[in-house]
């Protein structure tokens, strides 16, 4: 499994990926991304199968990525998940629209990171 | 004891509490600490202490509002809540300040974003970058809270209300 | 001198491997190892603290400890005759103990228990039922485990009971079944 972790904060980042290196699940790769405009860059360079993004974001949010993925093809088989502080209703139903998997709100703990990746995995 | 102005025409649910609410979920959830309220007297004691602080603030902006929120809190409180929240290693070198700033931020983000979940009524929101800057001591005119038996103090401060703003 | 034995006593643990008895009680402040699959260990009047199980399913190994405090800064001379009381003496000695009879880390489920505030004294407005179940997760963190399942909170009394046969926790309030985990 490759995976794209998408969060203008580094330590978030680092966070999900010690969570990530504790899992039983087979992770190839694990690359990372400050925002949406430079998840495309690695997007377009990799073949990536599990997405976190974060929503409010510098340059590119997550909703534009995940828009911009959505009008592309060859990224349909990709599965989404948004990492996100924002819970409101009205997100979570453009979050319905953009074919995301998860919508996991912050905070959260360790082991909500865990399930979120044994349910995409 | 420090205290926070609330415009009455803010138009968001729960008031302080809400805040207070955001603050203790985000420390629990994710950094395993626990948050409190205390009276002045021990408030004041507790900040002595400190020389070094940081203060991480996040704009805000909704269909209703918009401004800032702002979080001060001690250096050694930010360390603790970084090795907290990335889980490090005693055995692992400390966190550069770089790191240390990165975390403050993302801890003043997630309150941020936590209150206005449930404060702005579902409407969505859109969150600046968090700026993060050493400070000498924190500022007046917030919510003095105990984070694991450290002083932090939570201010919000509102940019736009519908109304005129008329302060208490 | 004490020999071992009764020093083990004098410390408050209960470190069981070569046990017959199916049954395993063990005490506030306690903790306990077993190896064979026919034993439970179980502990009972959680309030506040915390039960901390764990289960090796490749070795066989089930542990639980009772610890009442989180830190053992507020009290270092009970820590040292009681490290099982607090949670950062009390966890590594659990898994420390663990390991020598087979227990790994990466293999071992945990899981937690406990933690309320069930009554108005001094320590429900202290909140340590709260304050319990930070610390057990911050140090499984800081330590690389994860916690499989957890009961925590709320304002009963739980009694637990661990297979070693399987890791199954099963949380009572009284002869209530509240949960299986």
């Amino acid at each position: 499994m490759r995976i794209l972790i998408v969060d203008d904060s580094a330590m978030m980042r680092k966070m999900i990926r010690r969570v990530f290196a504790l899992v039983d699940v087979p992770i190839d790769e694990i690359h990372e991304a400050g925002n949406g405009a430079e998840a495309m860059e690695v997007l377009d360079l990799h073949d990536i199968d599990v997405l976190l993004t974060d929503i409010n974001m510098p340059v590119m949010t997550g909703t534009e990525l995940l828009r911009e993925i959505a009008r592309q093809p060859r990224w349909r088989h990709m599965r989404r998940v948004i990492i996100s502080t924002d819970g409101s209703a009205a997100r979570r139903d453009e979050a319905a629209g953009l074919d995301v998997r998860c919508y996991l709100e912050k905070p959260f703990s360790p082991e909500v990171i865990r399930d979120v990746l044994n349910e995409v995995a | 004891m420090y205290s926070m102005k609330w415009p009455e025409s803010a138009p968001m649910r729960g008031g302080l509490e809400a805040v207070i609410g955001a603050v203790s979920d985000v420390a629990e959830r994710s950094f395993f600490a626990m948050v409190e309220s205390c009276d002045g007297d021990r408030f004041a004691e507790l900040t002595a202490a400190h020389r070094d602080w940081l203060s991480a603030s996040v704009s805000f902006d909704e269909p209703g509002c918009a401004g800032m929120v702002t979080c001060h809190l001690p250096m050694l409180l930010a360390e603790r809540l970084f090795d907290a929240f990335t889980g490090r290693d005693p055995d692992e070198p400390p966190a550069d300040v770089a790191e240390v700033h990165d975390l403050v931020g993302e801890f003043a983000n997630m309150i941020c974003g936590s209150w206005l979940t449930r404060a702005a009524n579902d409407r969505t929101f859109t969150l600046g970058r968090p700026e993060v800057r050493p400070s000498a001591e924190p500022v007046a005119g917030g919510l003095s809270l105990v984070v694991d038996e450290q002083p932090c103090v939570v201010a919000v401060a509102f940019t736009r209300v519908p109304e005129a703003v008329t302060s208490r | 001198m004490m020999p071992p034995a009764v020093a083990a006593r004098s410390v408050a643990t209960v470190v069981a491997p070569a046990a017959t008895e199916a049954r395993v009680v063990v005490g506030i402040g306690e903790f306990a190892v077993v190896t064979r699959p026919e034993q439970t260990i179980v502990t009972h009047a959680l309030g506040s603290c915390i039960a901390v199980c764990l289960f090796d399913p490749v070795a066989g190994v089930a542990a639980m400890l009772h610890f009442l405090l989180p830190e053992s800064a507020i009290n270092q001379e009970r820590a040292r005759l009681q490290p099982a009381a607090f949670a950062d003496t009390g966890i590594p000695l659990l898994f420390q103990t663990a390991y020598h009879y087979g227990l790994e880390k990466k293999r071992t489920i945990v899981k937690l228990a406990g933690g309320a505030e069930v009554s108005e004294t001094s320590g429900a407005s202290l909140q340590i039922g709260k304050r319990n179940a930070l610390a057990a997760k911050n140090l499984m963190w800081r330590n690389g485990v994860l916690v499989k399942s957890h009961d925590v909170g709320g304002h009963v009394a739980r009694t637990v009971h661990l297979s070693a046969r399987d890791g199954r926790l099963q949380v009572f309030n009284g002869r209530e079944l509240l949960k299986e985990l």
